[in-house]
């Protein structure tokens, strides 16, 4: 009977052992990193980790951080693995014995919801990378703040942006609406149904595909007999190919409307002509008109040698905004640095590359960003819209 | 009575383990998590290894219960005391369609685990597509005004105190029916179902009720972790996931046993969030959880806890032998 | 009219998969579900054969095709063979752990990016009456048929075949008559996880290539094995067709994630009415 409980107690004391770390060290600030490292978003997590040390390397390397005596910043990374149970729980272990003043992460929404409610309790902040649930900053909640835009921005931006094409003569009529039915493709294209509608701008055709089909053309001909000339595409980069492979079988090549960071991947661009003049609405673009933007797309591809996508964008901004609400709150304590980032407004410096005016949080801790529209000219990925962040005008069908 | 002496035991650890976690937030993490999953797996085993019906689609039980609070209570603010038996309700009554369906058709081993693997993915997939339930995105609970009510803690001992008591009547139930006439039915099905029918078992009836009984006890289990994680969706709660884990545990652990599983469950659970402190290599983690799986499962195919009990009887036996 | 040629293609592509693991889940009687993760390893030959050499999937598929063989008696020598000694439900843990490992593994080696093939003739399609079939698809099909017609005749004609059936009815049967049951499970994983040589290259030029995509099929064979009746040829290609065929057409009615419910609808059907699958295992 002894061997039982030694049988059951032995996993317990080895957790005891091996989990214990140290505690608050004055000459460091912990920050909690959450990122995908396995499962299906596994290179994403990798890109926005290459982000969150890029920005940590350049707060190091500059003297750490003034307000805390040149503290260094200690990155805990936890892995995921792009389940929601798993992210909960490498939460709790972030806080209560990684003891991080800060949380970053978690890409996804499904996973970053149940960790954002975690750190809600520990009444640690937490930042938000990359996710779009609007509602991840609408549940009155204490502790959380989000540098990138509300998913449902996205369609508000992309209705502005078909009247901008409009108004320049580009004949617009009917407009489909083709998702990954999934978390990320279902809440997207719920915003564009609303928006579309909200603009009295007809939509002709609505279809939804399973990441992993290998075939399809049922969807694509349907869309092509709706005759939509403008097609928003909710995909992730893989299932995406899929798509525009398909439309260029069929011989249907209207103008099309990629989202997010999955859309502005390299991958996208070995498709070549097929892709060329594809729009896209993004988070961020390392051609911004913006100093510090090109700053961050230089930096990291000097140190990784490829350009940054958007969300590795956000996942800087994290870090960085992190790093200066500490500066501010002369403090490592959770709680001050929450109130310091509720003040903060940042108009220059690396933290500022995402396209706003200034980097702040509102009282629902939502930064107020908008998106920019992508175009692939000649190739490459060009920031088109709007007119005060883009690199070229858009160019039209020929 | 040497099975009871087991169990209470393994009572008594659990009492232990939760009053070592009472201080720490991420022990008692570990510790709710350990008893969540060691409960389904309780409640899996009392059909797999006591009546020989192996399910695979038990996630579609625990989606049940945590969607039952999580759209009672933000849909219509209704109480657990509402939302529970609606969840524990529901439970029982797919699983008593999917069973007598299942066995009418005498649907056994793989077959069987394959047509209840199906109904979760149905399930699953429904789930994603009806807006009401939130589709893909899942529901959130909101904080509510009065939190105690809606069984909404800021400390997390109360939930361990909760899951901690669930297992052990668990335990305490599964023991008891072990021990009953029902039980002894049981396994005579396992063992030889037509030799039990010969003998006037009502074959239908008992494998039923053990479904019924193990998808009711899921239940629970699912609305307790739609309050405790205050957010399902369906990857989390209905995947097929959440059933092959409890395959797992129940192999590592042992089916021989109606606590075989929970072993498996509590070594598994401490040891993978354990193993995620080294995941600064991509996957290795993952890797060597992987190798241990497949190591123990060939090594001991009695599970741990099977390798245990027999160990013991062999010293026993070793003991009484007069040399 | 598109839905139907749309699903059809998609019913030949799962057929290429399902068809291995009608051998080994017949023969042998081993949930293996590890087969997706083949899968990805022949899709990554296939783009490898590609990218570093130029080489067309289409022929990439008799260079693969030896080597996810060698691989898979590698396997069953390596692993399997020991799995077989212990319950069945260990043989699930086995290689769903084996699933794991190789996902994870080739994580690590080739990174979670996607990787995509490109040729010209990726968006390249024949027009059969008002629909299109796109060509990477047919050629698929063409080599889906041609990989069971093939399968078939060894089974049918070949010692080989006679063994396999013999073992596939009855296992203590073929023992006690003198077959050597390893060898012929030697054989049957050499041709279940080899047929994925074909598939793989051939699906790296439709779809992508990512360590997690085989894990996508690996569900979806196992349904059409079981519609279509464990270790039968003929039944793998209904249960294929009718699969792909029927979550096309409710694509075209429905949203994706009903479309995705509907192979599991079929294959509860089935067990309920038709328990040994459409085509029951007549390999006689």
């Amino acid at each position: 009977m002894k061997r039982l409980i030694w049988g059951c107690l032995l996993p317990l004391v080895a957790m005891a052992i091996g989990a214990a770390g140290p505690a608050h060290a004055a000459s460091e600030l912990k920050i909690g990193v959450l990122v995908p490292l396995t499962g299906t978003s596994a290179a994403d997590g990798t890109r926005l980790l290459n982000a969150h040390q890029l920005a940590a390397k350049q707060i190091n390397d500059a003297g750490g951080i003034a307000g805390l005596g040149g503290a260094k910043i200690n990155l805990v990374v936890a892995d995921t693995q792009s389940k929601p149970e798993v992210a909960r729980s490498e939460t709790e272990r972030l806080i209560s014995r990684e003891k991080v003043s800060v949380v970053l992460g978690a890409w996804a929404s499904a996973t970053t919801i149940p960790s954002v409610q975690v750190a809600e309790r520990y009444r640690v902040p937490f930042v938000v990378t990359s996710a779009v649930t609007d509602a991840i900053t609408e549940q009155s909640m204490q502790f959380v703040f989000r540098v990138s835009p509300k998913g449902s921005w996205a369609a508000k931006d992309v209705g502005a942006f078909i009247g901008d094409l409009r108004q320049h003569g580009v004949a617009l009529d009917k407009v489909a609406i083709a998702y990954e039915d999934g978390p990320f493709g279902q809440t997207v294209s719920a915003g564009y149904r609303k928006e579309l509608a909200a603009q009295s701008i007809k939509l002709v055709a609505d279809e939804s595909f399973r990441t992993g089909s290998a075939d399809v053309s049922t969807q694509v001909a349907k869309i092509k007999a709706s005759g939509a000339d403008l097609v928003l595409i909710v995909a992730y980069i893989d299932d995406e190919s899929v798509l525009v492979r398909s439309m260029a079988a069929q011989q249907y090549r209207p103008y099309i409307l990629g989202y997010g960071g999955g859309h502005t991947h390299p991958t996208l661009l070995e498709l070549g002509d097929l892709v060329e003049g594809a729009f896209g609405v993004v988070e961020w673009m390392p051609d911004l008109k913006n100093p510090a933007a090109k700053a961050f797309a230089d930096a990291y591809k000097a140190a990784y040698g490829a350009l940054p996508l958007s969300n590795s964008a956000q996942a800087f901004a994290a870090t960085w905004v992190s790093a200066l609400g500490a500066d501010a709150a002369h403090s490592a304590d959770p709680v001050a640095i929450r109130d310091a980032l509720r003040q903060l407004k940042l108009k220059d410096g690396p933290a500022t590359l995402l396209p706003n005016d200034a980097l702040a949080f509102d009282e629902s801790g939502q930064n107020h960003v908008s998106n920019v529209m992508s175009q692939v000219i000649d190739g490459k990925f060009v920031t088109v819209w709007p007119t005060n962040f883009a690199a070229q005008p858009f160019k039209p069908r020929k | 009575m040497r099975d009871f002496a087991a169990v209470a035991i393994i009572i008594a650890v659990i009492i232990v383990a939760f009053a070592a976690a009472l201080t720490d937030g991420y022990y008692m993490d570990i510790f709710i998590l350990t008893c969540f999953y060691g409960t389904l797996a309780v409640a899996w085993n009392l059909m797999a290894g006591l009546t020989g019906l192996m399910s695979l689609g038990h996630a579609l039980f625990v989606g049940i219960g945590a969607y039952s609070v999580a759209w009672g209570y933000t849909a219509h603010q209704w109480s657990p005391l509402v939302t529970w038996p609606i969840g524990i309700g529901l439970s029982i009554a797919v699983a008593i369609v999917i069973g007598l369906l299942c066995f009418r058709y005498g649907l056994k081993g793989y077959f069987f685990a394959i047509a209840t693997l199906a109904c979760g993915e149905i399930a699953f997939f429904a789930v994603s597509a009806t807006t009401a339930l939130g589709r893909s995105d899942g529901i959130i609970l909101p904080l509510a005004k009065n939190p105690e009510l809606h069984l909404q803690f800021i400390a997390k001992w109360p939930y361990g105190l909760m899951i901690g008591s669930f297992l052990t009547l668990t335990l305490l139930a599964g023991q008891f029916l072990m021990r009953s006439r029902i039980g002894y039915y049981w396994r005579s099905l396992r063992d030889n179902e037509d030799a039990a029918e010969a003998l006037g078992v009502n074959a239908m009836a008992m494998k039923v009720l053990s479904f019924a009984i193990s998808a009711g006890v899921a239940s629970v289990c699912g609305a307790f972790y739609a309050h405790y994680v205050a957010f399902v969706d369906p990857r989390s709660v209905l995947g097929v996931d959440i059933s092959v884990q409890l395959l797992v545990y129940a192999i590592v652990g042992g089916m021989g046993l109606l606590w075989g599983p929970l072993v498996g469950a509590a070594v598994l659970v401490p040891f993978g969030m354990f193993l995620r402190n080294f995941s600064f290599l991509q996957g290795s983690e993952v890797i060597f959880y992987a190798v241990l799986l497949i190591g123990l499962a060939l090594v001991l195919p009695q599970g741990v806890s099977g390798w245990v009990v027999g160990r013991i009887g062999k010293a026993k036996a070793a003991a009484e032998l007069p040399s | 009219m598109q839905a139907v040629i749309s699903g059809l293609a998609n019913g030949s592509i799962y057929a290429l998969i399902a068809v291995g693991l009608t051998l080994v889940f017949g023969i042998m009687r081993i949930i293996n579900f590890a087969h997706g993760e083949f899968l990805m390893i022949a899709m990554y030959g296939g783009f490898f054969a590609w990218s570093a050499f130029g080489i067309d999937p289409v022929l990439a598929v008799v260079i693969v095709t030896p080597v996810v063989m060698l691989i898979g008696v590698g396997l069953y020598k390596g692993l399997i063979r020991f799995a077989l000694n212990v319950p069945d439900i260990n043989q699930m843990a086995v290689t769903l752990g084996l699933s794991m490992l190789l996902q994870h593994m080739a994580l690590m080696m080739f990174t979670g990016n996607n990787r995509l093939i490109t040729q010209p003739r990726s968006t390249a399609s024949i027009a059969i009456g008002p629909a299109i079939i796109q060509v990477p698809q047919l050629i698929a099909c063409v080599a889906s048929l041609s990989l069971l017609g093939l399968l078939y005749l060894v089974l049918r004609r070949s010692d080989l075949g006679l063994v396999m059936r013999a073992v596939s009815q009855s296992r203590d049967g073929a023992a006690l008559s003198g077959i050597d049951i390893s060898a012929v499970y030697k054989w049957a994983m050499a041709i279940g996880i080899g047929s994925l040589g074909v598939a793989g290259p051939l699906m790296a030029a439709i779809l992508y290539v990512n360590p997690m995509v085989g894990a996508l099929f690996t569900l979806k064979a196992f349904v059409i094995v079981i519609v279509g009746g464990l270790g039968s040829f003929s039944g793998v290609l209904i249960g294929s067709l009718l699969v792909g065929l029927a979550e096309s057409i409710a694509a075209a009615w429905f949203s994706a994630a009903i479309s995705a419910a509907v192979p599991f609808a079929i294959l509860l059907l089935v067990l309920l009415i038709r328990p040994e699958g459409l085509m029951s295992a007549r390999m006689r």
